[in-house]
């Protein structure tokens, strides 16, 4: 199938519109990819029908929705979407703990909203442990959330396969994983005792209501599964659970400018943070 | 559960969170006159934060009630509640349309524009009747609102009326719009009528320019590739993307094998020059589908580009190229390369080639 670049940008353009996700021109091919196979399903042998399809006879949005669950297949695994943890890490985080650790205030809150099996809070576990100084001296907590009881079961577990650690460096994964059989990787106590895991629906408007002070947000490629309304309130929740200065983070591709301008945007090393 | 009186309270609280949940509550609790509470208090409120949240609430109502109440909010002064009140009414879906029809008659002509960006943001195909009332609208701005959304909306009911305006109208601008929306609502008169209004390239002003090529491209033919080579030699650098959006457009229209060859010299420079590696990766697509032994030289070349997007435009167009000297070097480049989107191109074509 062909992707004119005309309508991989009208593709594009409503794709942003609708979810806040931005796909690069270098992803032309990996939308071109997976618009083919949904056209296969949906019975459309051409681009512009498809478009137009999308764009005025799908007022529900199931049509647009099945596109993006192809779109948006998440894989879950550690240190993902490296070069932004890199932003939270070396910029975000540092900025964090030296203006708190000149208010004398030595607690850390991280809240990770759709956590899945867990990668992603004990990723930032071990991030918080090699980047704070003097690391006993803080109070750190992390909040995992999600709406899946099943996955929960696993992230509580906290074994994984070779897949899931595959983007680890080796001497983190010497340091906090255990190898309690071959190809299995279990994450260490101290990391594990730094998250917990509760079953939240983000949907729920009284869910998290009374949660303050959080330093950051972590909500990384859940967003597309709300609509639009939907989506305004999940961030106002966010909003409302940060204190003053404190950041959320989106997936890369993901955007807040349509969904709420309370938020002060920052570019920090070619990414886009959002901070309260 | 809060009482009524107390959400009421917590909306005038000094907590901004307070007022947020209390909104929030008012809307889902269904407390009785919470929408004109919550309008009362998107009036006053100064928090961004809190206003935003105002507005989210009330655009999760239906019905009557809420498109009635809302739509004085057009009128406000207040650029953040007019569009507010734009936002909610968008949502309404036909409930709104009739409320809309009225609006279009309105003796303001902003009321007049903003009941059509609601129509048109209703995306019901039963809209496009309301929206082509405009067409007799008095306000420029607002007939080129009904055109280019008209055109937006790809219902062809209206096009000899938009081919008449076209022809009619001396306001660039509104021609322009009209070219725009031809383009995708366009018949066979338009396509006579853009001809006669353009004989040939210096009938064309600047700024009509860019429309002409975006109705080209849906609707042109070879008798106006003459006329793009011309703009080529005006305005290749600055108007690159409509130019080859048109050329292919045409291409795409008219099937053949080669290309012609002042076409070709002219797409060769295009990789030649610093357009953006996009558009030469669909440039190195395009070449592919044709069989001039020059293009088979082009694309071998680009596979050494230093861009991966230019090395998979390259790879996908020796693949529809379909000469299978190539393959050894797709083999090659397998092994080097480590893209995983490019992988999967380089195998493509070798499929395509064997």
């Amino acid at each position: 199938m062909e992707l004119p670049l005309e309508y991989f940008i009208k593709l594009r353009n409503l794709i942003y519109e609708r979810t806040g996700i931005s796909y690069e021109e270098n992803k032309i091919y990996y939308v071109k990819k997976r618009l083919h196979q949904r056209m296969e399903m949906a019975g459309f042998d051409r681009v512009e029908d498809y478009i137009r399809h999308l764009k005025i006879f799908d007022p529900q949005g199931r049509e647009f929705q099945q596109l993006m669950n192809l779109l948006t297949v998440n894989e879950t695994y550690f240190f993902r979407e490296f070069s932004q943890l890199q932003v939270f890490a070396e910029y975000c985080l540092q900025e964090v703990i030296k203006h708190k650790a000149e208010a004398n205030n030595r607690t850390l809150k991280i809240l990770c909203a759709g956590c899945s099996t867990g990668e992603e809070p004990y990723t930032l576990g071990i991030i918080l442990r090699e980047m704070i100084e003097h690391f006993s001296s803080w109070e750190v907590f992390i909040k995992a959330i999600d709406i899946d009881e099943n996955v929960l079961v696993a992230a509580r577990k906290g074994v994984y396969d070779q897949r899931s650690v595959k983007d680890v460096p080796p001497s983190y994964l010497q340091r906090y994983f255990t190898s309690p059989s071959k190809g299995e990787y279990a994450i260490e106590q101290t990391i594990k005792d730094m998250v917990v895991f509760e079953h939240v629906n983000l949907m729920d408007r009284r869910a998290l209501r009374y949660e303050e002070d959080y330093d950051f947000v972590f909500c990384r490629n859940v967003l597309i599964y709300f609509d639009d309304v939907s989506r305004k309130q999940v961030v106002d929740k966010f909003y409302g659970l940060l204190r003053g200065g404190g950041y959320i983070f989106l997936g890369h591709a993901e955007s807040l400018s349509r969904i709420s301008s309370a938020f002060k945007i920052r570019r920090l090393s070619n990414h886009i943070v959002y901070q309260r | 559960m809060a009482s009524i009186d107390e959400l009421i309270q917590d909306l005038h609280s000094e907590d901004e969170k307070t007022r947020a949940f209390a909104a929030e509550d008012i809307v889902f609790d269904k407390v009785p006159g919470g929408i004109e509470i919550l309008i009362d208090r998107l009036e006053l409120e100064e928090s961004r934060f809190v206003r935003e949240v105002i507005v989210n609430c009330l655009k999760a109502l239906k019905g009557r009630e809420i498109v009635e109440k809302i739509i004085p909010l057009l009128s406000s002064e207040d650029a953040f509640i007019r569009n507010a009140g734009i936002e909610i009414l968008s949502m309404q879906g036909v409930i709104a349309t009739e409320f809309m029809r009225k609006l279009l008659g309105d003796t303001d002509k902003d009321i007049r524009k903003f009941a059509l960006d609601i129509l048109f943001q209703l995306k019901s195909p039963n809209t496009t009747a309301l929206i082509a009332e405009a067409l007799n609208d008095l306000d420029i701005n607002n007939l080129i609102t009904a055109v280019e959304y008209l055109g937006h909306m790809e219902d062809t009911s209206y096009t000899p009326k938009v081919n008449e305006l076209f022809m009619r109208s001396d306001n660039i601008l509104l021609r322009c719009t009209c070219l725009e929306a031809l383009a995708f609502i366009g018949d066979e008169e338009s396509i006579r009528c853009v001809n006669k209004m353009y004989p040939n390239y210096e009938n064309i002003s600047i700024l009509e320019q860019y429309s002409f090529l975006k109705f080209v491209a849906r609707k042109g033919s070879d008798i106006h590739l003459g006329l793009i080579i011309s703009l080529i030699a005006d305005k290749g650098q600055v108007m690159h993307k409509e130019i080859i959006n048109a050329i292919e457009g045409i291409l795409k229209r008219n099937p053949r094998k080669l290309l012609p060859p002042d076409l070709l010299n002219t797409l060769s420079y295009y990789l030649t020059t610093d357009i953006t590696d996009i558009n030469k990766y669909e440039l190195l697509i395009l070449m592919g589908h044709y069989q001039n032994q020059e293009i088979y030289q082009i694309l071998l070349e680009h596979t050494n580009n230093k861009q991966t997007l230019i090395r998979m435009g390259a790879v996908e167009g020796l693949g529809l190229y379909g000469n299978n000297e190539a393959l050894p070097i797709l083999q090659a480049m397998k092994e080097k390369e480590d893209d995983r989107d490019l992988l999967e191109t380089i195998e493509k074509s070798i499929e395509l080639l064997q």
